[in-house]
């Protein structure tokens, strides 16, 4: 392989939003030598720096207008890719990383956190989740993973004197550690049935029927499904998830309910559309994504129902959603020809599940201590905080999915893939879980809105703080406005 | 060589399963991670036999690459188990079971 001058630059610059986010990590770790001393938003104002710098970079690399949702360039002899997809993700993932950079300094006020390591390691775990959506190779995919993974290993366990946040972290490391051996065997067959680690190239040696042994190939899919979805919390894979969410700093696991989660969908995308195209795909490889398709949505959904702690109810809530944002690629491996407004409907809900979710998280952040414990607490919340009510209500009736709201247009997205590709039975079930979610869902607003507050909880008026408030409100809005005018995100219809 | 390709594939999924039911089994941290070891290390042994039996290089690199990021994810995760050991004065992992309650 051989690189020219105009090639490197050509992926530097698609690459640079990466390269930015990499210098800003270095950055906030050096300020934190040179600056002890330094007041809490110091460091935070870094990588708010940073992270803006990075979104200029993906506007400066952003792909030609119009939008063609088929729009692909490679970077790096084919290991990273830029999509459409790709590009929406980057949106997404920027965002979130400053929406936990900006709520994170008050929330760290008084906790036994080292600020240095936590600001830079949030920041490599936004750049992970980039790098993940980009990856266009099976190697690269693993090193992306890796990188998030350890990321996130460490920004669980990283409160000290937090038992609960230790063995969250220690949880969380044994179960990934053990998932990425799943994922690398997936490679290794993968690799082995078509003497191919790039995705374009994969799909041309599937799609022209150079397979070297496909029973080789359909195990690996199968064990890449497994591994994927150890990191997507898809059910039967899931267990690790409610401990992990509760026991670890709110910011970090809304990072790993949103942007990892955002990553990881993007990548399954793009290899189901690879595997799509192999003309005689074994019965076995689509019955499988199916079930653990229904499992998560079911899972997730009853779950939930009995969950007295607000976090350990999110995990449930994101694993039922990750069952969502899977419908269409089902859909996928039945009817290849439906690639195009899969992606749209992919890369829309993207956006709405992470916005939901976390403002939600954003809230119990806000609350502090009171917003990690027991539903019970948010008790009387409607009188105490009235905005952040308000702001906690909204985002839950979105998460269920009633319109107005993005949460109800990104649904509908999903489902009427499924009802276009003949898989009408998985939209049933869809929308039959998405109303079973309002029973848990709701009774945390008919908590705040209808309980008396526990005597620990007390009267006391929770003001609404500054910066938390304002973020949160334009989410809120968000939550109408892309919901109205989806083309703001998607740039096409 | 198809001969050497199954048996090497097979001696790689058996050394693959002892890690999966180590880990079901082990209860001690440390043991479960040596079995974590043992899985990575089996799916190595997977790249390097297809790199052979394709003529490439491109999986032995895989192996290399495999290698250093365990020896990454151990650190983090020693580091992990100390935190607990510290905290809780055992690694077992069935008695860490202060979340949920």
């Amino acid at each position: 392989m051989e690189f020219s001058i105009e090639q490197i630059l050509h992926s530097l610059r698609l690459t640079s939003p990466l390269l930015v986010l990499i210098f800003a990590a270095m950055a906030v770790l050096v300020a934190d030598v040179l600056l002890p001393r330094a007041h809490r938003w110091t460091l935070a104002l870094i990588g708010m720096a940073g992270i803006g710098l990075a979104l200029v970079a993906l506007y400066w690399a952003r792909p030609p207008q119009p939008m063609d949702t088929n729009y692909l360039e490679l970077a790096f002899g084919g290991t990273i890719q830029a999509g459409y997809l790709t590009f929406l993700a980057h949106n997404v993932i920027l965002a979130t990383g400053l929406f936990l950079i900006l709520i994170s300094p008050n929330y760290l006020a008084g906790r036994a956190v080292p600020h240095g390591e936590y600001y830079a390691l949030l920041l490599l775990a936004t750049l992970a989740m980039m790098a993940l959506a980009s990856s266009n190779e099976l190697l690269t995919l693993f090193l992306n993973i890796e990188l998030l993974s350890i990321t996130l290993y460490i920004l669980t366990g990283i409160e000290k004197n937090n038992l609960r946040s230790s063995e969250a972290g220690f949880k969380y490391f044994l179960l990934g550690s053990f998932a990425a051996a799943f994922l690398l065997l997936g490679i290794g067959f993968v690799y082995g049935a078509t003497g191919q680690t790039r995705f374009d190239a994969i799909g041309q040696a599937i799609a022209a029927g150079r397979i070297l042994n496909p029973a080789y190939l359909a195990i690996g899919v199968g064990l890449l499904m497994i591994g994927l979805g150890f990191k997507l919390t898809l059910a039967p894979f899931h267990m690790y998830a409610p401990d992990v969410y509760e026991g670890a700093p709110t910011p970090i696991a809304a990072a790993i309910a949103t942007g990892s989660k955002v990553g990881g969908f993007v990548v399954f995308f793009n290899l189901m559309a690879i595997v799509a195209g192999w003309r005689d795909l074994p019965q076995g490889l689509w019955v499988a994504l199916y079930a653990i398709v229904a499992a998560s949505m079911v899972v997730g959904n009853v779950g939930a129902i009995v969950q007295p702690n607000l976090k350990r109810l999110l995990a449930y809530s994101s694993i039922a959603h990750s069952g969502y944002t899977l419908v269409p690629m089902v859909v996928l491996l039945r009817r290849p020809d439906l690639l195009a407004e899969a992606r749209v409907a992919v890369a829309y809900y993207l956006l709405a599940y992470t916005l939901m979710t976390l403002l939600v998280f954003g809230v119990a952040t806000t609350l502090g201590p009171l917003g990690e414990g027991r539903i019970s607490h948010y008790a009387g919340l409607g009188r105490r905080s009235p905005a952040l009510a308000m702001i906690m209500a909204l985002a839950l009736v979105s998460l269920v999915g009633v319109p107005p709201t993005v949460g109800f247009f990104g649904k509908l997205r999903l489902f009427s893939v499924a009802i276009e590709g003949d898989h009408i039975r998985l939209a049933v079930l869809g929308v039959l879980a998405s109303v079973a979610s309002a029973f848990y869902y709701l009774r945390v607003t008919v908590t705040m809105y209808m309980e008396e507050p526990s005597p620990e909880a007390g009267e006391r008026l929770i003001p609404a703080e500054g910066v938390n408030f304002v973020i949160l409100t334009v989410g809120a809005v968000g939550v109408f406005v892309f919901a109205v005018f989806p083309w703001l995100y998607l740039f096409a219809a | 060589m198809t001969y050497m390709i199954h048996g090497n594939l097979i001696l790689a999924m058996a050394i693959f399963t002892i890690g999966m039911l180590g880990i079901l089994w082990k209860r001690n941290a440390i043991a479960i991670f040596m079995c974590v070891e043992l899985m990575l290390n089996a799916a190595n042994l997977v790249f390097v036999t297809f790199a052979q039996s394709l003529g490439q290089a491109r999986g032995v690199a895989v192996f290399l690459f495999v290698i250093t990021v365990a020896a990454a994810e151990a650190a983090v995760g020693l580091a992990l188990f100390i935190k607990v050991f510290n905290d809780k004065q055992t690694i077992e992992a069935d008695r860490l079971d202060m979340l949920q309650h």
